[in-house]
């Protein structure tokens, strides 16, 4: 097996075969050899001359591991790409920077912006943020309105760049 | 004498957990309050009993006046705890409390009214004889008005929108040659961004501190105070972490703080807990902010340097004893950290999801204020506030190294928080040595982001196999294995997907 994990960003290229008496892995040009045995949410890391006893969860992309008084939380890389890929599509499509409420839609399909312009106000908690043209265009479709939930990614508006 | 036997609190998450755990100390019954989103809350569950008052948005819960007291009735509470936040601050809840016939946990409606509106207490305090930030009051746009201004009140100055706020229309002047391009875009920076273009002055303090004192009067004319805490480690104007007593603040100067803040309080004959909030400036000269007529989120320092339990002396406060203690001799030093679901290495963004693991540091000297539990939602409805640590030591730097512990026990997955931000906080040389001031995390913290993981090579393997298994987090699984003779399922020969790994 062979990936690219994300840890808190940092992207590491993961490969693990299964060894003679355990498993061998490679991360870079590193490797690791031994074995990494689970009790639920308990995970016994025993690779090269350390043991680590991680706690480990998965929470929908991401898999969160504590060790050794560290927090990291991990995707693979291809998850993230897909996600990102959405929001970078021919059309300028304005997506959800955060998880909120739509507090404010600023803008009606036909409007004309700018770069920079305010199109979306999002609330979430007590913070508000602007979701804002990255370059100028005429709104085509606004896929939220008022009072709506959004989650992160999510499409608020599209734009026509011409 | 108001009986006060039964609580309710009209407030949610940690708060509304601490203040229980006082009540039942007293042997008075605590009733929580829910909404819809928090119906499995740690406040709920800790509580004798629990009452519904409506969908997850605050206005229609929390906030809702009407429902709050129909919930105290039903469930038979004689008494109202406003927590922080929410209505805490609000005269006309504290009222219709009482015209419920219900004791309200705080000070009379009038001395909430009479610091609530912010440009009335300045006066007050003014007259009172409690030093403010000097300043003109609204002039004519005119360099010669501002001049003479700048002249009584010294500089640096910052002029301002009358009508403003956001930072819109302030302009810092350092000399008097500047004046008259500052006079001229604060003017129109204000009418842009309020329709109003009065502008005023007022003496600019670089980078102060916030130092606020702790105070306390019952029904019987006494007012003290509890010491000093520092609040300047600041993100958005909001603290992040607190401490007792301030590291710049001498005898002499706490003595002239204490007295200032009690003559604050006695202003409006306060009664209960309040806080009095100063700024302090490099020359060691205080200015009242404003006074929280409440209790505050940082309290637990307070707490642990006085042994003063504060939501107790509240309750016994407004049954209408005396206050148990007649002066406090502060001991030791104590420091607080805030746990919030937030992103600071993305401009603070909240963060939300599930809790799924939760490990509260414990030990000598450290305290937990949590409102949340494994399973617990973290959504965009409430203050991203998840928990507050806090810690005790002799001395300032025992209580730091011990909250460094504490904040490494600290173990939540499944949301993000700022708990290695709270960390290289209290790391950090200038916070080592005191050297706080209000632009503390501006000044050092800009372009945080969290350091590599030691470990993320072994972690990146361990978290390869469970990215790529169906069976991690997979509760069914999990038990299948359990029933397996070996506590441990070895992972060596580990498969993902039905390809061979």
């Amino acid at each position: 097996m062979s990936v690219i994990v994300l840890v808190d960003g940092e992207p590491l290229a993961v490969t693990i075969a299964h060894g003679a008496d355990g498993l061998v892995g490679r991360v870079g040009d590193v490797e690791y050899r031994g074995t990494i045995r689970r009790d639920g949410e308990t995970w016994r890391i025993e690779l090269g001359e350390r043991v680590l006893l991680a706690t480990v969860v998965r929470a929908a992309d991401a898999v969160w591991i504590a060790a050794d008084g560290e927090i990291y939380r991990c995707v693979l890389a291809a998850e993230e790409r897909a996600a990102a890929g959405t929001a970078r599509v021919a059309t300028p499509r304005v997506t959800a920077p955060m998880p909120g409420k739509v507090l404010e839609v600023v803008v009606a399909p036909g409007q004309r912006v700018a770069a920079g312009d305010p199109l979306v106000v999002l609330e979430a908690m007590k913070m508000e943020t602007v979701a804002s043209a990255e370059s100028a265009g005429v709104v085509t479709r606004v896929h939220v309105s008022v009072g709506a939930m959004v989650e992160p990614g999510q499409l608020l508006v599209e734009l026509d760049p011409s | 004498m108001p009986s006060v036997t039964a609580v309710l609190i009209a407030n949610r998450g940690e708060i509304a957990v601490r203040i229980i755990r006082s009540c039942r100390a007293l042997g008075v019954r605590a009733v929580a309050v829910y909404s819809e989103a928090d119906a499995d809350a740690p406040h709920v569950r800790l509580a004798d009993a629990a009452v519904a008052i409506g969908p997850a948005p605050a206005r229609a819960s929390y906030l809702d006046v009407a429902a709050l007291i129909a919930a105290a009735r039903a469930s038979g509470a004689d008494a109202v705890h406003p927590g922080y936040g929410f209505l805490s601050e609000n005269a006309a809840f504290a009222r219709a409390v009482a015209d419920a016939g219900l004791t309200f946990i705080g000070p009379p409606p009038a001395a909430i009214a009479a610091m609530g509106d912010k440009v009335a207490a300045r006066t007050m305090m003014e007259r009172a004889g409690v030093p403010v930030v000097p300043a003109s009051g609204v002039l004519p746009p005119d360099a010669g008005a501002f001049a003479s201004a700048a002249a009584v009140t010294g500089y640096p100055v910052v002029i301002k929108a009358a009508a403003g706020g956001g930072g819109k229309g302030m302009r810092i002047v350092r000399e008097a040659t500047a004046l008259p391009d500052a006079i001229r875009a604060a003017a129109r920076e204000a009418t842009a961004a309020f329709a109003d273009g009065r502008i005023y002055l007022e003496r600019y303090l670089e980078r102060p501190r916030h130092v606020e004192v702790q105070v306390f009067g019952d029904t019987h004319g006494r007012l003290v105070h509890l010491g000093e805490r520092e609040c300047s480690i600041q993100r958005r104007h909001q603290k992040i972490v607190e401490e007792t007593p301030s590291p710049a603040v001498t005898p002499e100067l706490r003595a002239a703080m204490t007295e200032a803040a009690v003559r604050a309080a006695r202003a409006v004959d306060y009664v209960g807990a309040g806080t009095v909030e100063f700024l302090l400036d490099q020359h060691g000269r205080f200015y009242f902010l404003e006074m929280n007529t409440r209790l505050q989120v940082e309290h637990p320092v307070t707490e642990w340097t006085t042994g003063v339990d504060l939501v107790r002396e509240q309750i016994l406060v407004a049954r209408g004893a005396p206050l148990s203690f007649a002066t406090v001799t502060p001991r030791g030093h104590a420091l607080e950290c805030r746990l919030y679901a937030e992103d600071p290495a993305r401009q603070f963004l909240p963060a939300t999801g599930i809790v799924h693991v939760l490990v509260e540091p414990a030990g000598a000297g450290v305290r937990f204020d949590g409102g949340i539990a494994r399973g617990s939602v973290v959504g965009v409805e409430y203050d991203p506030m998840l928990a507050k640590i806090s810690t005790w030591g002799a001395t300032r730097e025992e209580a730091r190294t011990r909250m460094l512990a504490a904040l490494r026990e600290t173990v939540l997955l499944g949301v993000v928080t700022n708990r290695d931000y709270l960390r290289a906080v209290l790391a950090h040389p200038a916070f080592v040595a005191g050297a706080t001031h209000t632009e503390f995390l501006a000044a050092h913290f800009a372009d945080w982001r969290p350091g590599p993981g030691a470990e993320r090579a072994r972690v990146a393997i361990a978290a390869a196999l469970a990215l790529t298994s169906r069976a991690v987090g997979d509760s069914e699984s999990d038990g299948a294995r359990r029933a397996a003779a070996s506590p441990f399922a070895t992972l060596g020969g580990w498969r993902s997907g039905g390809t061979a790994a």
